[in-house]
C-alpha cells in the first residue's frame, strides 16, 4: 500500500468502503426476504417488519381461514406443530394462525384492519371468544401488541388511541427507526433470536400441580355490557368483518371448569357466556360454544390445552372451517 | 336586572362552581379495576387499588392514613356489590395492588413484579345489606362496622 | 470486560488515540500503566478479590529483585518452587488439597498467562540474559499488558521492552493490515466459531437420537472433527483482534498461529498450534531437561530416547497446563504421546530411509496427506478431554460399539486427510497469488471491500441477534 495517501485515494476507498456497505445490506436485506420462514405461528415478540412481510404475503396467496385468538389459540407450552391450526393445516386447510400470547378483541380488531388495508381477504374469520381478555384487570383488556400498535396506528381513530395502550419501544428512537428501514435483518431481529433461541413459553412447563386458587380474580363475573371495552372491540370486529363480506365462525374458549368450578360454574359466567354468543349471533355469524366441551385432562392449567386437547380442539373445528 | 336577582344568580353560580365538583367526586367511578371474582356462596371481590394509589401519590398522604381510606374505600364496596350479587351469602373485598418491577427497556413500561395483597373486608351479605345506611356512614367517618372483619396482610410501598 | 467485544474495542481505540498524542516513552507507559489497571478493574472493583493476583504478581517481582542482588541457586530453586505453587493454590488444582483453598471468589483472568511471564522474568533475570533490570513500571505493564492478559500471546520481555523504548512504526500500510486483522479476527471469533459450536451441538445431539450404526458414526467423526476447527477459529480470531490492536499501542505481539492444520506431524502441529506456549515450554523446560539429561547420561546411544522422554515431559506439562482435573491429566498424556510417537517414528525412519529418504517420502501427495490426517485426527480426539465429560464418553461408547468407534475414528482420518489436503492446495495457490505483484490480493480497494464486507456481517449479526460478547474457549485457562 502506497505510505503517503493521496486525497484521490482516500476518496476512493471511502467510496468502496461505502458501496460495500450499501451492497452488503441490499444483500442481506434480499436474503432475509427470500430465506426467512414463514412461522407456524408469529413469535412472542413478533416485529412490525415481520408482521408486515406476513400480511404482504397472505394477500399474494389465495384467500385462507384466518384464526385470531390468544394464548389458546397460539398453543401456550406447546411446539408450533403441535397446535390446533397446525394440525389443521396438516390435514390440508389453508389456515393461517395469526393469534398471539396476549391477543384480545382490541388486538383482533386492529389486526383486521391491517388485513383489510393490505389487501388480504380472508376465505373465512375463526375468532376465539375468551371471557379470560374481557376482565380489565387482564392485561390484554386494553393493550395493542406493539407490533400491531405500530403497523396499525394510521388506521385507528383518535377514539381508538384514547381507550387502549400501546407500549412504545424504547427503540423507537431515530437511530432505531432508520435500522429498521434499512435492513430487514435488524427489523426482523426479535423474529429471528425466538426462531433460534427458542421461544420461553413454547417450552413445555415442569409438572406441577395446579390448584383453583391461583385463578382467583382470573374471570370478572361482572355482567358484561358495552361499557366492557373487550365487548365494543368484539362488536367492531364483527362489524368490520360483515361489511367486508367475510364469514366468522366464533368460539368460546374451553375452560377448565373442572378446575374453576366453585369460581365459574355460576349463573353469572354462564350469563356472560350467553351474551357474547347472542352477540356473534345477531351478526348472522356462527358461534360454536366450547366453554365446557373438553375434560379437565386436556387442560394444563385454567384454559390453556394440552396436545392432546388442541387435537380435539382440532376436530371440533374442522367442519366449521371446512364449511 | 334588580339586585336582589343579580345576587341570587351570583349564589347560584358559585354554588354550582363549588358544587359541580363534589358532585362530580361522588359519581367518579373508583379507580382500578373491581373484577367479581366469584359470585356465589362465599363471594369474593378483588380491587385492583394500583391506579387508585398512584393517582393520590401528589398528595404525599402517610401511610397510615392512606390504608384507611382504602379501607374505607373498600368498605363502600363491599355496600355496592352486595346489592348486586344476590347468590352470596358472605361477600369478601380483597385489594391489591400491583408492585413494579424493573423498567422494561424493550417498551419503556414498568415491568410487573407481582400483586401485594393489601387487606381484605369480609361480611354477611345480609348484615350488609341490613346495616347499609349505618355501614356507608361508619365506612365514610374512617370507622369499621362491628359486622365487618378486616385483615390487613400487606403494606404501602414505602416512600 | 470481554474480549473481543466493542466496549473492548472502543476502550483500546480511546488507548491507542491516547498513546499515540505524544511520542515519549514515559507517557506511553504512563498511559499503559492507567489502561492495565483499569482493564483489570473491569472484571472486580473489591479489593479482596484482586488482592491473591496482586500477591502473585508482588511476589515475582520480590523474587526477580532477591535473585538480583543474591544470585543463588538455592534462592533461585526455592522462588520458582514457591510461584509454582502460588500458581497451583490459586488454579485450584484438584491435587492441592481443598482445605487450603480461598474460600471466596478472587480474580483469575489470565493468570496462567501472567505467570509465565512472572517465571519468564525470573528466570531470565536469574540468567542474566534480560536487555537490562526490570524497573517495577515495565514489570507491570509487561504482566499486566491489557492487549494480551485474557488470553496471551505470551510475549517475551524481551520483546516488550524494545517497543516500550522504540515504538513499532505505525504507518499507513500497518494500520490499513491492522484493522484488516481486527476485523478478521472479530468476524471469526462472533460469527464463525459460534456457528461452528452450534454445528458440533447438532451433530452430538444427532448422535444420540440417529436410529442407524451409519448415522452415528458419521455423527461422531463430525462432532470430533468440527472441535478443534472451532477452537483454531475462535482462538486465532481472538489473537488477530489482539495482535492488531495492539499494533495500534505500538506494541508488536508474536503470532501464536502459523496454519496449524497443514502440520505433516505432530511434532510440527505444536510448532504451528499456541506457538508462544509451546516455545516457552520449549525455552524452560525442553531444552534445560534435555541438557541435564544429556549432562546426567552422556551416552549418544540413548541421546535419541532422551529426546523422546523430554518431548513427552514437556508436551504433558502443555496439556496439562489447560485444566485443573484429570480429564487434563489424560490431556497431556495424549499430548506426550502424540509428540513422543512422533519422535519414535521419526527417528525409526531415518535409521531406515536415511534422512534425505525421509523427506522424499514426506514429500510424497498420499504420505502428506495420510500424515496431515494422522496429525489432526490425533488431536482431535485428544480434544475429547476438553469437551466432553466421563460420563459422556460412557455415553458415546455405548451408542457406538467398539466397531463404531473404531469406524468413526477411521472416518475422521479419511474426511481429514481428504479436506486438509484440499486447504494445503488452497493455501499454495493462495502464497503463489500473494507473491505475484499484480494480483487482486494486493489491491488496496479489494482488501477495504472485503474487510469492510466481513464488518458489515459482523455487525448485523452480533447486533440483531443481541448476542453478547463471543465467548473466548482458552479464557478459561
Amino acid at each position: 500500500m502506497r505510505s503517503a495517501m493521496r486525497p484521490g485515494f482516500a476518496l476512493g476507498l471511502l467510496a468502496t468502503a461505502v458501496l460495500t456497505v450499501a451492497a452488503m445490506i441490499s444483500l442481506e436485506n434480499v436474503a432475509v426476504q427470500a430465506f426467512m420462514p414463514h412461522y407456524e405461528r408469529v413469535t412472542t415478540d413478533f416485529s412490525p417488519a415481520y408482521l408486515q412481510r406476513e400480511l404482504r404475503t397472505m394477500a399474494s396467496l389465495p384467500p385462507q381461514t384466518v384464526f385470531l385468538g390468544d394464548s389458546v389459540l397460539w398453543g401456550y407450552r406447546l411446539a408450533p406443530g403441535q397446535t390446533a391450526v397446525a394440525l389443521l393445516r396438516a390435514r390440508g386447510c389453508a389456515c393461517r394462525n395469526l393469534s398471539f400470547k396476549s391477543g384480545s378483541p382490541a388486538n383482533d380488531y386492529a389486526l383486521l384492519r391491517l388485513l383489510e388495508s393490505y389487501g388480504v381477504r380472508p376465505r373465512k374469520l375463526i375468532l376465539e371468544i375468551n371471557q379470560r381478555v374481557l376482565n380489565p384487570a387482564d392485561a390484554s383488556y386494553k393493550s395493542l401488541h406493539p407490533a400491531i400498535a405500530a403497523l396499525a396506528a394510521p388506521l385507528l381513530t383518535a377514539q381508538d388511541r384514547a381507550a387502549l395502550d400501546a407500549p412504545a419501544a424504547v427503540q423507537n428512537g431515530t437511530i432505531s427507526r432508520t435500522m429498521d428501514g434499512l435492513s430487514s435483518l435488524y427489523a426482523m431481529r426479535s423474529d429471528i433470536r425466538e426462531h433460534l433461541y427458542g421461544d420461553v413459553d413454547a417450552a413445555p412447563v415442569a409438572a406441577s400441580p395446579v390448584r383453583a386458587d391461583r385463578f382467583e380474580g382470573t374471570y370478572d363475573l361482572t355482567p358484561l355490557s358495552e361499557a366492557n371495552l373487550g365487548v365494543r372491540y368484539l362488536r367492531k370486529t364483527l362489524a368490520l368483518a360483515r361489511n367486508d363480506n367475510i364469514p366468522v365462525v366464533a368460539f368460546t374458549t374451553p375452560t377448565n371448569h373442572a378446575l374453576l368450578h366453585d369460581y365459574i360454574d355460576v349463573p353469572e359466567y354462564r350469563a356472560n357466556s350467553a351474551f357474547l354468543k347472542k352477540l356473534v349471533r345477531a351478526t348472522g355469524n356462527e358461534v360454536l360454544d366450547l366453554d365446557a366441551a373438553f375434560a379437565a385432562r386436556d387442560f394444563i392449567d385454567n384454559d390453556h390445552l394440552t396436545a392432546e386437547g388442541n387435537r380435539k380442539l382440532a376436530d371440533r373445528l374442522a367442519p366449521a372451517v371446512a364449511r | 336586572m334588580t339586585h336582589p336577582f343579580r345576587n341570587a344568580l351570583a349564589a347560584v353560580t358559585l354554588g354550582l362552581m363549588f358544587a359541580a365538583p363534589l358532585g362530580a367526586q361522588a359519581e367518579q367511578p373508583l379507580a382500578g379495576s373491581q373484577v367479581v371474582a366469584k359470585a356465589g356462596g362465599d363471594a369474593v371481590v378483588i380491587w385492583d387499588a394500583t391506579n387508585w394509589i398512584v393517582q393520590l401519590e401528589p398528595q404525599h398522604i402517610p401511610n397510615p392514613k392512606l390504608l384507611a381510606r382504602i379501607k374505607s374505600e373498600s368498605g363502600e364496596l363491599l355496600l355496592k356489590k352486595a346489592g348486586s350479587l344476590s347468590a352470596a351469602k358472605t361477600l369478601t373485598v380483597k385489594v391489591v395492588y400491583a408492585r413494579i418491577g424493573a423498567i422494561s427497556k424493550q417498551y419503556n413500561n414498568a415491568s410487573f413484579a407481582d400483586f401485594e395483597r393489601l387487606v381484605s373486608l369480609k361480611a354477611k351479605r345480609s348484615d350488609a345489606l341490613k346495616n347499609a345506611a349505618a355501614w356507608g356512614k361508619q365506612f365514610a367517618a374512617g370507622k369499621m362496622p362491628a359486622g365487618v372483619k378486616v385483615t390487613v396482610t400487606g403494606r404501602l410501598p414505602d416512600r | 470486560m470481554n474480549v473481543p467485544s466493542y466496549q473492548f474495542l472502543a476502550f483500546a481505540a480511546a488507548v491507542a488515540v491516547l498513546i499515540n498524542l505524544r511520542a515519549t516513552a514515559n507517557w506511553r507507559r504512563a498511559v499503559l500503566l492507567v489502561a492495565n489497571i483499569l482493564f483489570v478493574l473491569t472484571f472486580t472493583h473489591e479489593p479482596l478479590a484482586i488482592l491473591p493476583f496482586a500477591a502473585l504478581l508482588g511476589l515475582g517481582f520480590v523474587s526477580l529483585k532477591v535473585l538480583e542482588i543474591q544470585k543463588s541457586k538455592a534462592l533461585f530453586v526455592g522462588a520458582l518452587v514457591v510461584l509454582i505453587a502460588a500458581f497451583c493454590w490459586l488454579k485450584r488444582y484438584t491435587f492441592v488439597p481443598h482445605e487450603l483453598f480461598l474460600t471466596y471468589a478472587y480474580l483469575t483472568v489470565g493468570m496462567s498467562y501472567v505467570f509465565f511471564r512472572i517465571l519468564h522474568v525470573v528466570i531470565d533475570g536469574y540468567q542474566e540474559t534480560l536487555p537490562e533490570r526490570v524497573s517495577i513500571l515495565s514489570y507491570v505493564n509487561y504482566t499486566l499488558n491489557f492487549t494480551s492478559l485474557v488470553s496471551g500471546p505470551i510475549q517475551l520481555y524481551g520483546d516488550y521492552r524494545r517497543n516500550e523504548t522504540t515504538p513499532a512504526p505505525l504507518d499507513l500500510a500497518t494500520s490499513a493490515r491492522a484493522l484488516e486483522r481486527i476485523v478478521a479476527g472479530f468476524f471469526k471469533v462472533a460469527i464463525i466459531s459460534p456457528a461452528l459450536a452450534s454445528l458440533q451441538g447438532y451433530f452430538i445431539n444427532l448422535l444420540v437420537t440417529a436410529g442407524t450404526p451409519g448415522g452415528r458414526v458419521g455423527c461422531a467423526a463430525a462432532a470430533i472433527f468440527i472441535f478443534p476447527i472451532y477452537l483454531y477459529v475462535n482462538f486465532s480470531g481472538y489473537m488477530d483482534f489482539v495482535i492488531g490492536l495492539a499494533r495500534f499501542m505500538r506494541i508488536e505481539l508474536p503470532e501464536n498461529f502459523d496454519r496449524p492444520f497443514l502440520a505433516l506431524g505432530y511434532i510440527e502441529f505444536w510448532g504451528r498450534w499456541h506457538m508462544t506456549l509451546s516455545n516457552w515450554l520449549k525455552t524452560y523446560v525442553f531444552s534445560p531437561l534435555t541438557m541435564g539429561l544429556i549432562r546426567r547420561f552422556p551416552s549418544p546411544d540413548i541421546e535419541a530416547m532422551l529426546g523422546v522422554l523430554v518431548y513427552f515431559v514437556t508436551f504433558f506439562l502443555v496439556g496439562l497446563w489447560h485444566g485443573q482435573t484429570a480429564m487434563f491429566l489424560v490431556f497431556g498424556v495424549l499430548q506426550g504421546l502424540g509428540v513422543s510417537f512422533n519422535k519414535l517414528y521419526q527417528i525409526f525412519m531415518i535409521k531406515r530411509l536415511g534422512r534425505s529418504g525421509y523427506r522424499a517420502l514426506c514429500a510424497r501427495l498420499l504420505y502428506a496427506a495420510f500424515s496431515r490426517g494422522l496429525t489432526f485426527g490425533w488431536f482431535a480426539l485428544s480434544l475429547l478431554c476438553f469437551w466432553s465429560t466421563p460420563a459422556q464418553l460412557r455415553e458415546f461408547s455405548a451408542l457406538l460399539g467398539t466397531a463404531g468407534a473404531a469406524s468413526a475414528a477411521a472416518l475422521l482420518l479419511l474426511a481429514a486427510s481428504v479436506l486438509l489436503w484440499g486447504l494445503s492446495v488452497l493455501t499454495a495457490w493462495f502464497t503463489r497469488e500473494a507473491g505475484r505483484p499484480r494480483s487482486a490480493l494486493h489491491s488496496p480497494y479489494a482488501r477495504t471491500a472485503w474487510s469492510t464486507a466481513l464488518l458489515v456481517i459482523a455487525i448485523s449479526i452480533t447486533v440483531a441477534l443481541n448476542s453478547p460478547a463471543p465467548h473466548i474457549v482458552y479464557r478459561a485457562f
